[in-house]
């Protein structure tokens, strides 16, 4: 992302456009131009501050749980999801979480089924409501905080701008604090009070046909397709030969060897072994982890990404893109641009038509030589009841799926 | 009152109720005929050639030049009858039931707010091509037969079609056949080939049509080229046979066809 004064000039626009925040503005959020400069909690609060009963719904909605082990209350998170989650600008894509992914990414160890929120008509029971949290130890600056990370905000499209968006966050606030945390971790598309940091996606073709052909990507008049195709085609050998699936057995140099590697960033989560294992363990089109091991079997690279295909609104050829997002890289016997070129042959083999990565990590680095372009929307990364300065892209090591 | 009843088929299509889906082709008429509706004629400049989406919808618009609001109106709704027969009903019906219009709200100081947020995207998309390159070929850009083929526009090419343009090569030495093979464009390709375009010409780098249609593995356009007696055994500068640049994952029936 561009350096920080942009990035103030773009936060100072986005307060002129939206000076008031109803909701945001009654939060533990720093004002978007305010300016920060020491890190810490913004509000204290005991266990007797917390609200005992959920908040009131109007009397046709009621509250429930969703129970991801069960198909049939996951079919309907996965339809609510599927029909209503994000969209881009056009209409064009929407995000298509898979049933094994949201499965994966709503019980991490230790999660709590109270923190899969849903809301549903009473008489019909459909489910038109969902928000979602996971506990995660991130460190922010020196200080690792106990907080969790809050995903898949989502109102049915019919019940859009009538203010169940607050209900839901207030909500999932209440329950997380029942259990004496006071800190949240998330990202989104919009610029709310405030952004930790802006990042922005960058895109690597794998399969420059398809893209140009459901529109994701666009070739101009008198450039041909043929070149794309040329140009984008990837390695057909691993740089780094003896690299392969991560195993069982890897998980304990392995996460050693990411939380050192985290250790250089601002803004980071910690991993025990257990976590690791869940969030890395291969699993068919959710997770993609491979390792390179040293002659003591300690690992000593690693690259993983997850699979996030969109659906295509409206296209008769094509129904779905399928695309890999970059997770957590290291590497230490090769070049991050070596390791992930390696990545980008294993995806194109996996049948990905695009890898997505944020600007964030030293990402940045490899971008030119690897045939990267730059994405047309940002990601902001926020904190809740926890403010710290202004933070450059490049000093977050945290994905949120 | 047309008015009323286009506010209302605007109003349906930007809910998109009922989980109406409209394909790209769709919501480029609705586009148009909305902008013809409610502005009149085109207004703003072209937007760079680049940025594909825009253009589109700029060159839709641009061709409705001319039409009243009136009849924009009305082709809007006559097409919004055609793919959605009953939206008329639906919006008639007032509100939906499960719709509230607020929800409740713990914190009175936040009971007046209105002013829409809008969801800024999150998915996000890109152009293949960096900016500097695409300077370069617009510097150059001519308006000639190729370029009609590259931006699809059927109309504009048989406009264009004489016995000079046919076979005429731009700087890179490609036909506008060889740019209807790249593009997969079937209809022009053989348009292109029935007006006496030469199927065996190769460019600067000794590329023939077929070559470009495998390499982009347009299978219909290896089809038609190969009933137009395209010669598969033309090598380019680089000795590559057409069969040689399918992709790896290409189905044996071509293989078969190239053999
Ligand atoms: C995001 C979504 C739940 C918001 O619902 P909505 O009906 O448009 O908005 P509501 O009227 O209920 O509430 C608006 C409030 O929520 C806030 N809000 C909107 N999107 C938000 C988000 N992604 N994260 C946090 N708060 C958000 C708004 O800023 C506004 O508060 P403010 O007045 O203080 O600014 C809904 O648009 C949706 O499901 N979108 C698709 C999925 C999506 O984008 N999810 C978020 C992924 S990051």
């Amino acid at each position: 992302m561009a350096d920080n004064k942009q990035i103030v000039e773009l936060l100072k626009k986005a307060s002129k456009e939206t000076p008031t925040h109803a909701f945001w503005d009654t939060q533990p959020v720093p004002k978007i131009a305010d300016e920060v400069e020491q890190s810490g909690p913004i509000e204290f609060k005991t266990l007797d501050d917390v609200r005992k009963d959920p908040l009131g719904l109007p009397g046709l909605f009621e509250w429930v749980e969703i129970d991801v082990n069960s198909q049939t209350e996951l079919q309907d998170l996965y339809t609510l999801l599927n029909e209503n989650y994000v969209e881009d600008d056009d209409n064009m894509f929407r995000f298509d979480y898979s049933p094994s992914f949201l499965k994966w990414a709503l019980q991490p160890p230790h999660y709590y089924k109270e923190w899969h929120i849903g809301v549903r008509v009473k008489e019909t029971k459909k489910l038109v409501g969902f928000i979602s949290a996971i506990p995660a130890d991130v460190r922010v600056e020196d200080k690792v905080v106990k907080m969790v990370e809050i995903n898949f905000l989502c109102v049915h499209k019919k019940l859009r701008e009538k203010r169940l968006a607050p209900v839901l966050i207030k909500e999932i606030t209440r329950r997380v604090n029942l259990k004496d945390i006071w800190q949240a971790s998330y990202t989104a598309g919009v610029v709310l009070p405030r952004p930790v940091a802006v990042c922005r996606y960058w895109h690597r073709s794998l399969n420059p046909k398809k893209l140009i052909e459901v529109g994701f990507s666009s070739l101009p008049p008198k450039m041909t397709m043929s070149l794309m195709i040329k140009y984008y085609r990837v390695a057909e050998q691993l740089k780094n030969a003896t690299m392969r699936k991560l195993e069982k057995k890897d998980c304990e140099s392995a996460t050693a060897l990411l939380n050192q590697y985290l250790s250089k960033y601002r803004v980071a989560p910690t991993f025990t072994t257990e976590e690791f294992w869940h969030w890395f363990e291969p699993r068919e089109n959710v997770m993609t982890c491979y390792v390179k091991v040293d002659s003591d079997n300690k690992v000593t690279d690693i690259f993983s990404y997850y699979n996030l295909p969109s659906s295509i609104i409206g296209n008769q050829k094509h129904k779905t893109l399928k695309a890999a997002f970059s997770f957590y890289n290291v590497a230490t016997t090769t070049t991050i641009k070596e390791l992930i070129d390696d990545a980008l042959l294993v995806a194109k083999k996996e049948e990905f038509d695009v890898y997505n990565c944020l600007d964030i990590f030293e990402n940045d680095k490899f971008f030119k030589d690897l045939k990267f372009a730059v994405g047309d929307g940002n990601l902001q990364y926020y904190l809740y009841n926890y403010s710290t300065p202004l933070k450059h892209s490049s000093e977050i090591g945290l994905v949120l799926l | 009152m047309i008015e009323s009843q286009f506010q209302k088929a605007v109003e349906y299509i930007s809910k998109k109720s009922d989980h109406l889906t409209l394909s790209n082709e769709q919501q480029l008429y609705f586009y148009c005929q909305f902008k013809q509706a409610t502005i009149g004629d085109i207004n703003t400049k072209s937007p760079p050639f680049y940025d594909y989406i825009g253009r589109s919808k700029w060159n839709s618009w641009k061709s409705l030049e001319g039409i009243d609001k009136v009849t924009a109106m009305t082709n809007y709704i006559n097409y919004l009858t055609k793919v959605a027969p009953n939206w008329i009903d639906t919006t008639q019906t007032p509100a939906e039931p499960t719709a509230q219009s607020v929800f409740e709200e713990d914190d009175p100081q936040e009971q007046q707010q209105q002013d829409k947020n809008k969801m800024g995207p999150v998915i996000s998309r890109f152009s293949m091509v960096d900016q500097e390159t695409i300077d370069e070929l617009n510097k150059n850009q001519k308006e000639d037969l190729s370029y009609w083929v590259s931006m699809n526009s059927i109309d504009k090419v048989k406009e264009m079609i004489n016995e000079k343009s046919i076979n005429e090569r731009d700087e890179e030495g490609r036909t506008p056949l060889m740019w209807s093979c790249d593009r997969g464009l079937v209809d022009i390709a053989k348009l292109l080939l029935d007006s006496g375009s030469n199927v065996n010409s190769q460019d600067n780098e000794g590329m023939t049509p077929l070559h470009y249609a495998c390499v982009c593995t347009h299978k219909e356009i290896i089809q038609l080229l190969l009933s137009y007696n395209a010669d598969k055994s033309i090598k380019d500068n680089s000795d590559t046979l057409p069969i040689d640049l399918l992709d790896s994952s290409s189905d044996s029936e071509l293989i078969k066809l190239l053999n």
